[in-house]
């Protein structure tokens, strides 16, 4: 499409349009190509050559110098690979680092790597390098050329609309500094120009349509409302159950204690122990350690076997046999004789068989064994652990110093409670007698009123536990005479 | 249609190598004969003794391992306390708690030389090294015909001559393979026949598993096979473009062009398994399948590299005049670029994944070159053969200033070499020390190399530019964007 250049130039001069530079069209590669160098010697440093294809040679006749973009590239890959570097150390080495928004980095062993190794960073920072490269080169090219753009005012020229096909196009604006009107259209004259041209100016943006104001708006405010909406929910509580999109493992299969099940026979997910065998470490053969005392004669075992409470029961119903005999006699002399029956028993523990009106005698005690099992062995460390225990579990109510005035025995007697029985004091003298094996056993299984606590203790720190009570009993009492001389220094100068 | 004046090619002007040739042939040879000499006088002299080395128990023999043994037992330790303990301690300690041993005299058990070990070592290095570069030259030609590529006519020749003179470089792979039929298990110890004798001290049951494969009949004739492979390739390739030179006919062009594709798988297995068998095998309880990869990168480097520099010297010398431009030489930097950083890939994969799995039956072949002095020569290899070339050649600057492209080539052949000499000599010698050995058989080695390059050059009374190949026209105007 080729019009005569003077028409064009008076049609301009005709019109007056406003130009913000010139554009002439050429026959061929060549002939643009030597139009590129002449401009350029004319002075022009900005001017732009269009063609459907490269130009080999292009760029040094237009004086174009090689771009900066690599510098860019460089300068992302280096950084994005250190910032890699650094966000995997935070990430994995720290735990002490607070960041804002972020928060705290998470240090985390994985497979006893070091927490902080380099040949296991290296692929995420030789990725991020790549990554941050591509990016730079993408959008540093986007922004070297200026886009994007609205529109470019050359494409409302009708014959540059050849570009893409067989147009070869020069292109120079009017700021730039060879811009000389006269002297570039004689200079594409001479070099052939087929066409050429004022560009017209880039028309300022038209004003938006007049919806887009109010519509726009209204978007706005309805975007705002779903994240509004999580915020709520993600800020008040809820009884509903909440929706599970993505559900993991969160229900897993594994069966729980206590559930139902039909895989068993008896329809319980609860497995007992198999009859007649112990679990690996629940062997307990040593007597003298579990137990507190040495396996006696049956006679005795099996005495001891039956409970305190169905003894008493059992004299209860044998006096009521005796009440026809003794009618008169029988309802007063009931409680107190079983009161001086229990004493007269207690007195005669050597006595077995349960006689007609009088308590059966006390069960023979156990041999409980005197001195510590050979597991146990006594030092500082021992003590000061029994000592921890104590006051855990015993000293509520045997009082810190063991003397049964524990908090709870305190409060029990504020309000006069109906039954409660006082906690022994463990510093007085029946409980001085008792063989270890003995105070062993009452922690282990109770005794009267207190409950077992075997469930609770574990058998060396039941041991533990009666090694700090004999300790107890030596301090409460001991006089001045039996501290240590340093101590006893010490305790002295606090009068 | 060229911005700058387009070479003008005149296909007649000769460009043989004959008159450079014939002035060069026999310095080269003097220098080859008298550094190969050299190296194996510093063979035996500076080799290690078994005083020099570690107790390694999978390599000791069945005296050593027994007084080991003993030690154990009377020293109440685990036997694998004396892991790593030097030779030479464990004979103090012997003799301390075990006394006098008939079965062994220390002092001369302690001097036993390494010499014949460490020159075979030295030998296989230089060989493998000077192969890889015609391998690289070879790689290089069939992938410009697998790919129609026309920039890189003007340099192809230069390639393969390179890759023809493999030729007489497989006959010096014959020094390796004698010994090997006979027996000699000094340098690929899966060879010896102690190792398969069930209930023997020194049987070894991975080695007798690997026996179907690793036996001398079997290893000798894959060999042979690789070597022919590789000869038939470049002979053919060469051959074909020698004669187009006379006759300028396109189809030779084309029978080149339609066998690449095979040509380049046969090339593919042959190399990998060249390595695993020549280089993997030293250390036969360990395994990689990336091996044989990580030796065609580094083939392909020094390949490149020596491309540069042949025909840098050969447009010095007058042999090729101004057809080869800086822009010929511009992208054969970017593929030595490409492939340094290819071999830096394939390195750290191999690597990373035997550091993160962490097993012991494969981390001891790397331990090995992470001890003893051995761990600089490793982080020599790191820092030298890809990190510091890596932005050196990165620029166009660099790729397009001559001297500084002719640096680089070099400092990648000498890291290619130092890569071998990593991959090789720690199976042989505890501590690297500067021994003459390596350096004097790799510069004698090459300078033999050299020699075949002229050699072929001058038996075929080639020319140095394939001259009338169909697509040189294309080459000549090749620029860079």
């Amino acid at each position: 499409m080729s019009e005569a250049v003077n028409e064009t130039t008076n049609q301009d001069a005709d019109e007056a349009t406003a130009t913000s530079g010139l554009i002439a069209q050429f026959a061929g590669p060549e002939q643009l190509l030597a139009a590129s160098n002449k401009v350029r010697e004319a002075g022009c440093t900005n001017a732009d050559a269009y063609s459907p294809f490269p130009i080999h040679g292009i760029d040094e006749a237009l004086g174009i110098k090689r771009t900066i973009l690599p510098w860019f590239v460089l300068a992302a890959g280096l950084s994005g690979g250190f910032a890699a570097g650094m966000m995997q150390w935070w990430m994995n080495a720290t735990d002490t680092i607070e960041l804002p928004l972020i928060g705290q980095g998470y240090s985390f062993l994985i497979s006893g790597k070091p927490q902080w190794s380099l040949p296991a960073n290296i692929p995420v920072i030789f990725e991020v390098i790549i990554l941050s490269s591509a990016f730079a080169a993408l959008f540093g090219m986007f922004a070297l050329n200026g886009l994007p753009k609205f529109y470019n005012p050359l494409m409302k020229l009708e014959p540059f609309r050849r570009v893409t096909d067989d147009g070869f196009f020069l292109h120079i604006q009017e700021n730039d500094p060879g811009f000389n009107q006269s002297k570039l259209e004689s200079l594409f004259q001479e070099s052939g120009a087929v066409w050429v041209d004022g560009v017209p100016v880039e028309e300022a943006p038209g004003p938006l349509p007049g919806f887009l104001k109010p519509v726009g708006m209204v978007m706005v405010c309805l975007a705002m409302i779903p994240p509004a909406l999580i915020a709520y929910v993600r800020s008040t509580p809820s009884e509903a159950t909440r929706i599970d999109i993505w559900t993991d493992m969160d229900y897993s299969e594994a069966a729980k204690a206590q559930e139902a099940s039909t895989l068993f026979a008896d329809g319980r997910s609860n497995r007992s122990q198999i009859t007649g065998t112990i679990a690996f470490g629940d062997l307990q053969d040593d007597d003298a350690y579990f137990k507190g005392y040495l396996p006696d004669t049956a006679e005795a075992v099996a005495g001891s076997s039956v409970s305190r409470s169905v003894q008493l029961t059992s004299v209860v119903a044998q006096e009521g046999d005796t009440k026809q005999d003794n009618a008169q006699e029988g309802d007063n002399k009931q409680d107190g004789d079983k009161k001086a029956d229990v004493e007269a028993a207690g007195s005669t523990p050597a006595a077995s068989k349960p006689s007609a009106g009088r308590a059966p005698a006390k069960p023979k005690e156990p041999n409980y064994i005197k001195e510590f099992p050979e597991q146990v062995t006594i030092d500082q460390e021992f003590l000061n652990r029994g000592q921890l225990r104590f006051n855990i579990y015993c000293a509520t109510c045997h009082g810190q110093a063991g003397k049964g005035n524990g908090l709870v025995s305190l409060r029990a007697k504020e309000i006069n409670s109906a039954d409660w029985l006082p906690p022994t004091d463990l510093t007085s003298v029946p409980v001085m007698i008792q063989p270890i094996g003995k105070i062993y056993d009452t922690i282990s299984n109770g005794r009267r009123k207190m409950a077992g606590y075997k469930a609770q203790i574990p058998v060396k720190d039941r041991w533990a536990i009666a090694a700090y009570v004999r300790a107890l009993q030596e301090s409460q009492n001991a006089s001045i005479k039996d501290v240590p001389d340093e101590q006893r220094a010490i305790l002295e100068s606090q009068k | 249609m060229g911005h700058h004046g387009e070479p003008t090619f005149d296909p007649s002007v000769d460009r043989r190598l004959t008159a450079t040739a014939e002035r060069l042939q026999k310095p080269i040879l003097v220098v080859a004969a008298v550094c190969i000499g050299l190296a194996v006088a510093c063979a035996f002299l500076f080799a290690e003794t078994k005083r020099d080395k570690n107790y390694d128990s999978m390599h000791a023999d069945g005296t050593l391992k027994t007084i080991v043994a003993e030690l154990a037992l009377k020293e109440d330790r685990d036997v694998i306390e004396y892991e790593k303990m030097p030779i030479a301690e464990i004979a103090v300690l012997a003799e301390e708690k075990l006394g006098a041993n008939e079965a062994i005299q220390w002092d001369d058990y302690l001097s036993k030389s390494y010499g014949w070990q460490r020159l075979q070592a030295s030998y296989l290095t230089a060989f493998v090294f000077v192969l890889s570069i015609s391998l690289g030259a070879l790689f290089f030609v069939l992938i410009q015909h697998l790919t129609r590529a026309g920039w890189s006519v003007v340099v192809r020749r230069v390639a393969e001559v390179m890759a023809g003179s493999i030729k007489p470089l497989a006959l010096l792979s014959l020094p390796l393979l004698i010994p090997v039929i006979f027996g000699d298990h000094s340098l690929f110890e899966w060879n010896d026949v102690n190792k398969l004798e069930e209930g023997s001290a020194s049987y070894d049951e991975l080695v007798a598993h690997k026996r179907p494969w690793l036996n001398p009949a079997f290893f000798v004739l894959r060999a042979f096979v690789y070597m022919g492979v590789w000869i038939w390739l470049a002979r053919f390739y060469l051959n074909k473009s020698v004669t187009q030179d006379s006759t300028g006919d396109p189809k030779l062009t084309m029978d080149q062009q339609v066998r690449a594709p095979i040509a380049m798988f046969a090339f593919a297995f042959s190399v990998n398994f060249f390595a695993f068998d020549f280089m993997m095998s030293l250390a036969p309880h360990w395994f990689s399948t990336i091996y044989g990869i990580y030796y065609f990168a580094g083939c392909v480097v020094s390949g490149i590299a020596t491309m540069i520099l042949m025909t840098s010297w050969l447009q010095k010398t007058g042999v090729i005049k101004d057809e080869v431009t800086v822009e010929h030489f511009h992208d054969l930097a970017k593929l030595l670029f490409g492939f340094t950083f290819f071999w830096g890939y394939i390195a750290f994969s191999q690597f990373i994944l035997i550091w993160y799995a962490n097993i012991p039956e494969e981390t001891f072949w790397y331990l090995k070159r992470m001890e003893n002095g051995w761990e600089w020569v490793s982080l020599a290899l790191l820092f030298g053969h890809l990190l510091i070339p890596f932005l050196g050649l990165m620029s166009r600057a660099s790729r397009r200033t001559h001297k500084i492209l002719l640096f680089w080539a070099v400092w990648m052949l000498t890291m290619h070499a130092l890569d071998i000499y990593w991959n090789i000599v720690p199976h042989f010698v505890t501590r690297p020390s500067f021994n003459p050995t390596d350096v004097l058989m790799m510069v004698g080695m090459g300078a033999v190399g050299l020699s075949f390059f002229l050699r072929t050059a001058t038996k075929l009374n080639v020319s140095m530019v394939p001259v009338r190949d169909p697509r040189m026209p294309e080459s000549l105007a090749f620029h860079q964007m």
